[in-house]
């Protein structure tokens, strides 16, 4: 469930994605410099648990990230080990068959049912991330490191590599990197992926599942006054090889919803995916109190465009805590290639796209979300830090088959200095 | 081995599912406390599982392991594994040497994988001196293989625990149960709220039209078929059922062979001669009076 659930796993993890870019932003901007640099080593921890309703997805992900930060740079390692579970969507319509149970000839992995339109996996992901940062000189800052992933059916190595130049009066920063990802994606059950658009009955291997990632980011940000710090990173991907999801399915149905035939999903074999994320965090005169304002603006070649506007309140209680409110909208728009699901002619045939196209996913489906959370952070010491945060995120999908989704975000995060 | 259970509710039965025997298994139990279906689909569970440690020839802990590595002496073996031998012995002389627990060593040449990796008759041949329950010397409790003979109880295995778990459920359930276990089942009684089990038969075709479905009161429903192993190889089709006489793979099996009976074990070792039967299936299943659906 590599490709899904790795996926997923970004979803858990997508209402933080936003944060964490401007987080290390404001870092470089503000909180480093303020900090005392006496504090060499830091451990951050951390456990998030992402619940979908109705036993959709379930992830619990723990996080442990140790850094070494020195005048001339910083090493940070970092490991994570999510386990995922549950019966996701497919794409396929649910069976009109009445049928409470099934017959059928044993060795499959499906449920004894005719409804394809779940899917059940139990997974575990563990990755280890190395980063280095280096000052070249007190104006240039360079960042490499890498990533390997792996799940009983996903396979990943990432390299990076990044610039940053302060101008002189170090108020901008530029920011120039490069990225490099290699995939390898396989059923979990057959070892390969199926034929897309193959009949999901008489699965056909199909190739190993390979895919080569780049990507390029820009970024500035810039302090505009005493009280607000902008940010703007323009970034582009370019991915190559196996895009499709080897657990995907799309029902071949009649007016009526009775399914002819079920197929696996079939995407395009490259995807080029462009962003812009703007970001702005002032602080509010004569308080501690601050606001964090973001927005980002997404296009691929799929024909998938997508809003985010994301908008935090950081409102000190004392000198030691802070409670922090959250909103986060999201829109996007269908894939071209997108379809609820395959017509049949009148002959029950299924019609087959001209250009071999097709997936029912339903995060490939037009959708808006709403995130709505709360975070508390404590300072326990000098050094030490607990973060608690709870969010409720509701999705509304156009034509998918499940067409809303809903989920709870858990997480307790805790970071000590010394 | 994941060995979590899922239990949802659908109408007036629960639904318990779980993994074990490498297959999805569900257990359906018409009752209204959530408690006791969660106890009796717990009880389903560790009898599967006991089940699976006691014959999976994937263990070297059970008594499947020491009878076939005794390399020709002599092993007594307990009451439950000697009443499966007895049944094995049986099904063996019924079906005049086609029904053979022996036979399993010619998964060493034959690796249904969807390849074309079709064995050469030199390698099949040989296996042949190693297969045959006739060589084996069974007198209850003790039993001894001829050395480099192995026997292999998962062709009846799963369905001697769907018997096995739904005979638990019947004594403790105050409803209708039914059991399924890979797609072989047995329902215990009819349900109250619908007056009968609906169950689909899946479908082979490979246009994959919906599978048609039946109404089942009680008893047993096994499928077998090949759709889901085979080798191909210069267009022929070589299904996974081997014909334990001559090495090979019967011709013209059906795709799936789906059969009636009053208890799982019985209706599975029909479905399972059917097929060996080949392009007779039918005729032998008619021989037999019995309720069957065979798709080709």
């Amino acid at each position: 469930m590599g490709r899904l659930r790795q996926q997923l796993s970004a979803a858990s993890c997508a209402l933080l994605a936003v944060a964490v870019a401007p987080a290390n932003a404001e870092q470089s901007g503000t909180a480093t410099s303020q900090l005392a640099k006496a504090r060499i080593w830091e451990v951050d921890t951390s456990y998030l648990s992402y619940r979908e309703s109705d036993q959709r997805v379930s992830v619990g992900k723990a996080v442990a990230t140790l850094v070494r930060d020195r005048e001339s740079g910083a090493v940070t390692v970092s490991a994570v080990h999510d386990t995922m579970s549950g019966a996701s969507p497919t794409g396929a319509l649910r069976s009109d068959s009445p049928a409470s149970t099934v017959t059928s000839v044993s060795g499959g992995n499906s449920r004894n049912s005719l409804d394809y339109s779940r899917s059940e996996f139990t997974d575990t992901r563990r990755q280890l991330g190395v980063g280095i940062e280096q000052e070249l000189s007190p104006r240039y800052t360079l960042s490499y490191g890498g990533v390997v992933s792996d799940e009983s059916d996903y396979e990943s190595l990432g390299i990076n590599l990044s610039l940053a130049r302060e101008s002189s009066d170090r108020l901008t920063t530029l920011t120039a990197g490069l990225g490099w990802i290699d995939d390898s994606i396989y059923r979990s059950d057959t070892g390969g992926t199926p034929e897309p658009l193959g009949n999901v009955q008489r699965p056909r291997p199909f190739s190993e599942g390979k895919r080569q990632t780049v990507d390029a980011l820009l970024g500035i940000s810039r302090v505009l006054n005493r009280l607000t710090v902008a940010q703007l990173n323009v970034s582009l991907t370019a991915s190559d090889g196996y895009h499709s999801d080897p657990y995907k399915v799309i029902s071949a149905a009649d007016d009526d919803d009775r399914i002819v035939a079920n197929f696996h999903d079939s995407r395009p074999d490259s995807r080029l995916r462009g962003s812009v994320f703007g970001k702005l965090v002032h602080q509010l005169r004569d308080t501690q109190h601050s606001l964090h304002l973001s927005y980002r603006l997404y296009q691929d070649d799929w024909g998938i465009s997508s809003q985010t506007a994301d908008l935090r309140y950081r409102h000190r209680l004392d000198g030691q805590q802070y409670l922090e409110p959250h909103v986060r909208l999201y829109r996007q728009r269908a894939a071209d290639f997108y379809q609820r699901n395959l017509t049949v002619d009148e002959g029950s045939n299924p019609v087959m796209p001209e250009d071999g196209l097709a997936s029912a996913d339903y995060r490939l489906d037009a959708l808006s979300s709403v995130t709505l959370g709360l975070k508390y952070g404590v300072k326990l010491s000098r050094d030490a830090e607990l973060r608690l945060r709870a969010e409720y995120l509701d999705q509304h999908f156009s034509t998918a088959v499940f067409d809303r989704n809903s989920a709870v975000i858990l997480q307790a995060s805790f970071s000590i200095g010394f | 081995m994941n060995d979590s259970l899922r239990i949802e509710q659908r109408g007036a039965i629960w639904l318990g599912e779980f993994r074990a025997m490498a297959s999805p298994c569900e257990v359906h139990l018409e009752l209204r406390s959530k408690q006791l279906a969660r106890q009796l689909m717990v009880l389903a569970q560790k009898e599967a599982l006991r089940i699976e440690r006691l014959f999976s020839r994937y263990r070297d802990d059970n008594v499947i392991h020491r009878i076939n590595t005794a390399n020709g002496k002599t092993i007594t073996v307990d009451e439950e594994t000697a009443r499966m031998l007895d049944f094995a012995d049986s099904c063996f002389h019924a079906s005049d040497g086609l029904f053979d627990v022996t036979s399993g060593v010619l998964r060493e040449v034959w690796k249904f994988d969807g390849s074309d990796n079709v064995p050469a008759a030199a390698q099949v041949e040989p296996l042949l001196e190693r297969i045959g329950w006739q060589r084996v010397t069974w007198e209850n409790p003790h039993v001894s293989l001829p050395a480099g003979m192995q026997i292999d109880l998962g062709g009846i295995g799963k369905e001697y625990a769907v018997d096995r778990v739904l005979a638990l459920l019947r004594d403790r359930s105050p409803g209708a149960c039914l059991v399924n276990f890979g797609g072989d089942l047995h329902a215990s009684a009819a349900p109250e709220a619908t007056g009968a089990w609906t169950v689909g038969i899946e479908s082979r075709r490979v246009d994959g039209a919906t599978a048609s479905s039946l109404q089942l009161q009680r008893g047993a429903l096994t499928t077998s078929g090949d759709a889901r192993r085979y080798l191909l190889k210069e267009g022929v089709r070589y299904s996974h059922v081997l014909n334990p006489q001559t090495g090979w793979p019967v011709a013209d099996a059906p795709a799936a062979v789906t059969v009636a009976g009053n208890t799982c074990i019985e209706a599975g070792i029909m479905s399972t001669l059917a097929l060996l039967h080949g392009a007779d299936a039918e005729a032998f299943l008619d021989s037999h009076e019995a309720h069957y659906w065979v798709q080709r």
